[in-house]
């Protein structure tokens, strides 16, 4: 029973802060609206399952309620046998019409494969309940879990990068200039904002004319993606590397739109953990006064 | 093969050793959800939900996006058609893959000609989508979809813009 002994506890707050926001998070990304014709070029889920139901949007808006409920349950710690299930089926099923019009979002994956870590640990953890593990450990694997598969998912992004380019995408890094253009005017077409392209447009041809300063700058993000699996030693590993791949997540966002905002709210609620942070900074400003007191009376 | 994993399923046959190590290694290990998850999204590569994440994976001197003017060459967002600038060149990406599989011939025609059909596509497709979001339909007379092409050449990026496709 290594294994079990080996999940990091969590203490109820974190547990409870965690569950609040993580449901806030896979009701946000679970498309509002399925406002398509048809589903062209079928991917995921929608290739082994005929998902053309929920096109029509009557169905759509009871799925969508199933969701809600789902995720009332899920915050309220209930029948997650059925919450978590039904949760992943409404948002995966969703999001993968919405990736079957024949351009594929890469924003979405990481939150439904969290939702889908989270159902399988929970059924790992009642298998594991027979062989004796403590209740309470449930759902602390849910969270230890989830931490593992956003690891995975910038592991896997990094390793992509080394196998498409055979290693050499730090070298290649230097024509992100050409990348950062066409961010600049997707943006512009996607907003109609020359004020934003003009900048944007600026910072392409700065890393045009100083490639190897940007490779530098992209290598580090290389280097993050690589090094995600540190974020599983410890809380503070967790934070850190949390903070940097968050602040990586702004610089993107700033010079090529690319804002990842459902990673930067899962590396802020299971990596970052700030409840946690206050909490152990508050106990420890109250440990420092108090001893301040014993001292000053003797 | 089918048979021979039923059978070690089933336990009419054993398991063999160096399978039965690494799953005992699977169930020992702290980290057997990463591992997991990183090799199902390596190779299951695009499949919701699953991805190998391949955005920004490699660079090129050169690049292209679309985007859709109106019939005056005034610049139409994407998202007031329901669509991402950056969705519209997956689409036509997908379609003009498609295309260069069933055409022969040099490779600069065969280009020219998937572009072409692939932005009639892609203008095929707004019109459909007309049929669920009414409100794009009055924009679409006439929209024209523009290819933006990025060189860079030497320390400069260069910019070129051609017609593929208009709506009738």
């Amino acid at each position: 029973m290594n294994g079990i002994k080996s999940v990091r506890e969590y203490a109820l707050y974190e547990r409870v802060v965690m569950r609040i926001l993580f449901a806030w998070l896979v009701w946000w990304e679970t498309p509002a609206r399925l406002s398509f014709y048809a589903i062209p070029a079928p991917n995921g889920i929608a290739r082994l399952l005929n998902l053309h139901f929920l096109l029509d949007p009557q169905v759509y808006a009871f799925c969508r309620v199933l969701l809600v409920i789902a995720l009332v349950l899920y915050v309220l710690r209930l029948m997650l046998w059925l919450a978590l299930p039904l949760a992943l089926f409404v948002n995966v099923a969703a999001s993968a019409v919405t990736n079957s019009q024949g351009a594929i979002q890469h924003a979405y994956q990481i939150v439904s494969l969290v939702l889908l870590a989270q159902t399988a640990a929970h059924f790992y953890g009642i298998w594991l309940r027979r062989a004796g593990e403590p209740r309470t450990f449930l759902e602390d694997r849910l969270v230890w879990w989830s931490q593992q598969t956003i690891v995975a998912v910038y592991l896997v992004a990094g390793i992509t990068k080394l196998i498409v380019t055979k290693g050499l995408w730090i070298f290649q890094a230097r024509m992100i200039s050409v990348s950062m253009a066409k961010a600049a005017y997707q943006s512009f077409y996607d907003r109609l904002d020359h004020a934003d392209l003009e900048q944007k447009l600026g910072m392409a041809n700065f890393a045009a004319t100083h490639g190897w300063i940007v490779a530098l700058i992209a290598g580090c993000g290389l280097a993050l993606e690589l090094g995600s699996p540190l974020m599983l030693l410890n809380r503070s590993m967790a934070a850190l590397f949390g903070c940097a791949l968050l602040a990586f997540h702004l610089a993107l966002d700033r010079t090529m739109d690319l804002g990842f905002i459902f990673n930067q709210w899962l590396l802020i609620i299971y990596m970052i953990n700030i409840p946690y942070w206050i909490v152990t900074g508050a106990r420890a400003l109250n440990r420092n006064k108090s001893s301040n007191r014993l001292e000053m009376s003797a | 093969m089918v048979r021979h994993i039923l059978e070690v399923i089933s336990c009419k046959r054993r398991v063999p050793l160096r399978l039965a190590a690494a799953i005992e290694w699977l169930k020992r290990t702290r980290f057997k959800c990463l591992l997991v998850m990183t090799l199902l999204c390596l190779g299951l590569r695009e499949n919701y939900p699953f991805s190998n994440f391949p955005m920004y994976s490699s660079f090129a001197n050169h690049t292209s996006l679309l985007y859709l003017t109106d019939a005056q060459g005034t610049a139409v967002s994407g998202p007031t058609l329901g669509l991402q600038t950056s969705a519209l060149k997956k689409i036509f990406d997908t379609q003009r893959r498609t295309e260069l599989k069933k055409t022969t011939g040099p490779w600069k025609a065969r280009v020219a000609i998937a572009e072409q059909i692939a932005g009639e596509a892609l203008l095929g497709y707004l019109d459909r989508q007309g049929s669920v979001q009414p409100q794009i339909r009055n924009l679409l007379h006439g929209l024209r979809v523009q290819q933006l092409t990025i060189h860079l050449e030497g320390h400069d990026l260069v910019f070129e813009t051609q017609t593929l496709a208009t709506h009738e």
